[in-house]
């Protein structure tokens, strides 16, 4: 670290933003940039160096379509075997090894981070979060969190605080995580599993015991996202909703912490 | 530039990345067909043994059975009750596809056999009607008549080919129950196999009728994704692709680039949130977040909500998506400079508040036709809620606050 920059760790997948982001901090505000693809090469890396603030994007495309294409074969396996590795694990692995480390999230915002960005917000403790187009324009914003990040103050880009929790609200992980079984079930949805049968035998549940967990999940459901409609089909809209959010609920670093 | 970025360069190819590159197929293949047979077979398979219980039962009443023959078939029947659930789950011969096809044929070319045993002598295939409990197959020949069956060389094209005979085997089936029972083969006979033969090709040319629908509602799906494909390519051809070549030729000139180039992450905003706005839960922190980044720029957000993981119905979705573009629009038009923006969900309604720190204008702006605004009040209020204007406390700048239900009536969809 020079005197009066930062050691920063980017954890992004895109050549092209990396590059162009690392150029800028360095340049133009005479930060360190180290740049890694994706979390798997970071733990290694974070036993050779020394850093104040990690930015850390949330999902990695050459990751999250290796691993896809293996979940649509139907071979992803939802007990042991590593599953989709995200921003959470960057993260997570941070918060273990470094805890003093400020933390920022860079990412777009889409639906299917949605879950993602909650958790990080509500299980990890992360409090910055800037917006990879924040329609400012301005690339001052991202160096802003990162430079307050160890301090532990606060950033979020209003870009991005509507994907954060409603603060009187339970959290996402007690109403939808808590119990085991529905962990199974909906990891059995996500890896593609719509049948009773299927669901039954990848969450290693018996076909009743899915059931019978059905409606208490649709419950469970309707608590987090009151917005979905009554459906008399309780197991197509739950199916429906690990389908689309699949990415959170195969996540590696959420199941380390509800396995 | 740190050593991460020193160790690894753009052009450095990286070993994980060796995913072949995604590959869009928008052809009537097949596969698509073939896909959507099965699943039609999967959906239909549990009334199979529906109809042949009652073919059994029928049968059981009606034919010349020996006293323990008809209450074995009556017997059979109740069995088959158990094959419902089965074929209901999915596990039904023709969803499990392979061997379980013959298993199933082999099932009823013995069922057909077994009633012949059954029969009293000299009775099989002697009555017009047809052979006693004939039609028992027809659901196998309905179900063969459009799944595919055959190894993907004669797929689709040529399988009557293989089915006619096939069926005509069935038919010379019939013919030999009868001479075994009756010991020889009288007119009588062929007559009644050949309509019991009928009652199997009924089965089979409605078979043919569901795979012509198969076929049509994969062509359908074809053609929305074409459709769907074709917009989007107009997109990047007519917004991105355009406006990047005007940057690059403005490229001398920054500050006409510039405006280019906000250009042209406009239309790739609205564009997002049209996609976003065609789906049938619209999640509310998306939607606002690329409401927000559009006039990021323009507007200072002093206020934003949080949403979390909320979503809502389509028609509120575009309710509030249009609400957020036409109140954050109008400020930016009338000279605002900051905007707070609230959301906040009780009682079964939501609530959107949109303050600005322009001009303001008069409350009869809501009650003036010609108005975006009246428009916009006239449809909350068609879907169950408001649009009101509400008195600032420092007197400048408005506030309005849009109301509507979590959930949309059927009436107002």
């Amino acid at each position: 670290m020079s005197s009066s920059g930062l050691s920063i760790l980017l954890v992004e997948d895109s050549d092209l933003l990396a590059g162009s982001t690392s150029r800028e901090l360095e340049r133009e505000y005479g930060h360190d940039v180290t740049w890694l693809r994706d979390p798997t090469l970071m733990t290694a890396k974070l036993s050779e160096q020394r850093f104040d603030v990690a930015i850390v994007d949330v999902l990695y495309e050459h990751l999250n379509r290796e691993f896809d294409a293996r979940r649509l074969a139907g071979q992803v396996k939802i007990r042991g075997e590593q599953l989709l590795i995200t921003g959470l694990t960057a993260i997570h692995i941070l918060g273990q090894q470094l805890p003093a480390i400020g933390t920022v999230v860079w990412t777009i915002g889409e639906a299917n981070r949605r879950l993602h960005l909650l958790y990080a917000y509500e299980n990890l403790e992360t409090r910055n979060y800037c917006s990879k187009s924040p329609g400012t324009g301005d690339f001052g914003t991202l160096e802003y969190a990162a430079r307050i990040a160890p301090t532990q103050q606060q950033y979020v880009d209003p870009v991005l605080n509507p994907y954060l929790p409603v603060t009187r609200a339970r959290r996402a992980t007690d109403i939808l995580l808590k119990d085991e079984c529905k962990r199974a079930i909906w990891r059995a949805m996500a890896v593609g599993a719509a049948g009773r049968t299927d669901i039954a035998r990848i969450a290693r549940y018996s076909d009743r015991t899915v059931g019978n967990r059905m409606p208490e999940m649709y419950q469970d459901l309707l608590e987090f996202d009151p917005g979905l409609p009554p459906s008399r089909a309780p197991q197509i809209e739950v199916a429906r909703y690990a389908a689309s959010n699949w990415q959170f609920f195969l996540d590696e670093a959420v199941r380390s912490m509800y396995p | 530039m740190g050593d991460g970025m020193a160790e690894r360069t753009v052009s450095e190819p990286d070993p994980r990345l060796s995913i072949s590159p995604r590959v869009r197929r928008l052809t009537d293949d097949e596969s698509l067909i073939i896909d959507t047979t099965k699943y039609m077979v999967g959906t239909l398979e549990w009334a199979g043994p529906v109809f042949q219980i009652a073919v059994l039962f029928g049968s059981a009443i009606y034919d010349p059975y020996t006293s323990y023959g008809r209450a074995i078939i009556l017997g059979l029947a109740a069995g088959h009750v158990l094959l419902i659930p089965l074929y209901y789950r999915g596990f039904g011969p023709f969803s499990r596809g392979g061997v379980w096809l013959a298993f199933y044929f082999l099932q009823c070319v013995l069922i057909n056999g077994l009633q012949e045993v059954l029969s009293r002598p000299g009775t099989y295939g002697n009555h017009i009607l047809c052979v006693p409990g004939c039609n028992y197959s027809a659901t196998a020949w309905l179900f063969l008549a459009f799944y595919p069956w055959l190894p993907p060389p004669l797929r689709i094209r040529r399988r009557e080919v293989f089915e006619w005979p096939l069926l005509g085997l069935y038919y010379g089936y019939f013919l030999l129950l009868c001479w075994v029972n009756n010991g020889s083969l009288t007119w009588l006979n062929l007559k009644t196999c050949f309509v019991s033969f009928g009652w199997l090709l009924i089965g089979y040319l409605f078979g043919k009728a569901i795979g012509r629908m198969c076929v049509a509602a994969a062509r359908k799906q074809l053609e929305v994704q074409q459709q769907n494909f074709a917009e989007f390519f107009d997109f990047l051809h007519s917004h991105v692709k355009s406006v990047i070549t005007a940057i690059r030729i403005d490229l001398p000139d920054p500050a006409r680039a510039e405006e280019k180039l906000k250009e042209l992450e406009t239309a790739i905003g609205e564009y997002r949130v049209e996609l976003l706005l065609a789906r049938d839960q619209v999640p509310l922190a998306t939607l606002f977040s690329e409401c927000i980044r559009t006039f990021a720029g323009v507007l200072e957000m002093t206020q934003t909500p949080r949403l979390g993981g909320l979503t809502v119905e389509r028609p509120i979705g575009l309710l509030v998506g249009r609400s957020l573009g036409d109140l954050l629009h109008n400020a930016a038009k009338h000279g605002a400079t900051a905007v707070q923006i609230a959301c906040d969900l009780s009682a079964g309604q939501i609530k959107l508040v949109i303050a600005d720190n322009g001009p303001g204008f008069p409350a009869e702006v809501l009650d003036d036709e010609s108005r975006s605004l009246y428009r916009l009040r006239r449809t909350a209020r068609d879907l169950g809620g408001d649009l009101i204007m509400s008195p600032q406390e420092n007197c400048t700048g408005s506030v309005l606050t849009l109301t509507a239900p979590l959930h949309v009536s059927r009436s107002a969809r």
